[in-house]
């Protein structure tokens, strides 16, 4: 589920910018310049208006994309994508896709899937992935001219030398469906929590000679406290550790609405 | 109930030094809580600076633990004022796909079939000097005639345990070329 936002989303992103692996020139995805600046410009603005408990404030995508964090792709693609891009795009097949494509996110996002909902992501994602790779839609093909074909093409086409848009990510979208009915919702077996506890440990690196023995040794000091804490039965005030911040501690369950980064209150 | 998951990092950014953590989430902790950072357990840490040549080196001793707590090792409840019986089971490991990779001894993203859940071979671009192989579904226009034509999004050819261990099964057994 991780890989929607660190792969996924970029890749669309640069396929709309014309940037994904310089096979974009003359595409029909391609927003022009222009309009791809504004709407860069207008998403970092709509940060302003978005509560804190959302997460960190977004880039601006057509200008610094690699400040995005998955959790930013997150919030950008779900709840700013889908306003900022209509009527952008030439074809209004693209846009049609991608909403397509948030609304599975939202469906997988859930805390609780029924098995209705898991068939319907089956449904839609098998939907989304074949028209990613679609060369005409079977809709426009029936009463329309070659002019028109070419421009409700969609990312692969079906064509040898546009095969790098056909990478592992788009084909493991489809295994998504099964790891939820096997393993439980995404938000069970995700990446996010693995990341976050990544980005802890390199944080806790300051010597750049020994950094793994600086690694080790902090983990060491980490767990005795911890043991520490156990056998006396201590608090975290009494280890030295500020109390949280009333707005930050969890309230019950139910209050709690699901988010791709962390669970916020509603 | 235990989830297990490994993940890699660098150390330090624009290096290709890469470190893997193995980390436990407990899941018999209220969903709001198990992936808080206090009740993640940190297994621990695999140094560099490369990837580590055999992973179940490193693991094994977690392994061997966990082996044992199935069984059940003896703790004692404070509030019962008595010893009982602790068992964890792991349910889950999962990661990323390079980490995945890693721990079911497999190629990786960019090997011939790199997706851990079934068996679709990835195709390579004719004539061109990328060797990247890429998975589309229908392969109908490729120039080079494939074994399988379209896979059907629906019906993927998954990969089964017991093919699976005798595909293990054969690697191991290869004699090696001196």
């Amino acid at each position: 589920m991780h890989l929607i936002w660190e792969n996924l989303i970029p890749n669309l992103v640069l396929f709309w910018s014309g940037n994904y692996k310089g096979m974009d020139e003359g595409q029909p995805y391609v927003l022009a310049p222009n309009i791809w600046q504004v709407v860069g410009a207008t998403s970092t603005n709509a940060t302003k208006m978005i509560p804190s408990s959302f997460g960190a404030s977004i880039p601006n995508p057509a200008k610094d994309s690699s400040y995005f964090t998955s959790s930013t792709w997150s919030v950008w693609s779900l709840f700013i994508a889908p306003t900022m891009l209509q009527c952008c795009f030439p074809n209004e097949h693209y846009y049609k896709h991608f909403c397509s494509l948030v609304r599975i996110l939202n469906l997988c996002l859930q805390f609780e899937i029924s098995k209705e909902a898991i068939n319907e992501i089956k449904s839609g994602i098998c939907k989304w992935v074949v028209d990613y790779e679609r060369c005409v839609p079977p809709s426009v093909s029936k009463n329309s001219k070659a002019g028109s074909i070419h421009a409700s093409s969609l990312y692969y086409q079906h064509k040898s030398e546009r095969l790098p848009a056909c990478l592992l990510t788009i084909h493991a979208l489809l295994h998504i469906p099964d790891q939820i009915r096997w393993m439980g919702p995404c938000w069970t077996t995700w990446a996010f929590p693995i990341k976050r506890q990544c980005g802890y440990f390199q944080h806790s690196i300051h010597s750049q000679q020994n950094p793994y023995a600086n690694m080790s040794q902090h983990l060491t000091d980490l767990l005795q406290l911890w043991q520490v804490k156990i056998l006396y039965n201590l608090t975290d005030e009494q280890l030295g550790k500020p109390p949280k911040h009333p707005s930050l501690q969890m309230k019950r369950l139910e209050d709690c609405k699901l988010h791709p980064s962390t669970f916020t209150l509603i | 109930m235990l989830g297990f998951a490994t993940d890699s990092f660098a150390p330090f950014k624009k290096q290709k030094y890469t470190a893997w953590i193995l980390l436990l989430f407990n899941y018999n902790l209220p969903p709001d809580q198990c992936f808080q950072k206090d009740n993640i357990l940190c297994a621990g840490i695999i140094p560099g600076p490369k990837k580590p040549w055999d992973a179940d080196s490193f693991i094994y001793l977690l392994t061997q633990e966990l082996l044992e707590l199935t069984d059940g090792v003896s703790a004692y409840d404070s509030l019962l004022r008595s010893l009982f019986a602790l068992h964890a089971y792991v349910i889950a490991g999962f990661g990323d796909i390079p980490a995945v990779s890693m721990l079911m001894h497999m190629k990786g993203h960019n090997s011939l079939c790199p997706c851990q859940m079934c068996e679709i071979q990835g195709i390579g671009i004719p004539d061109s000097r990328n060797r990247m192989l890429y998975m589309p579904l229908s392969r109908r226009d490729h120039p080079k005639p494939t074994d399988v034509v379209e896979y059907h999004p629906e019906r993927l050819p998954l990969r089964l345990h017991d093919f699976f261990i005798a595909q293990a099964k054969s690697v191991v057994s290869v004699p090696t070329e001196i």
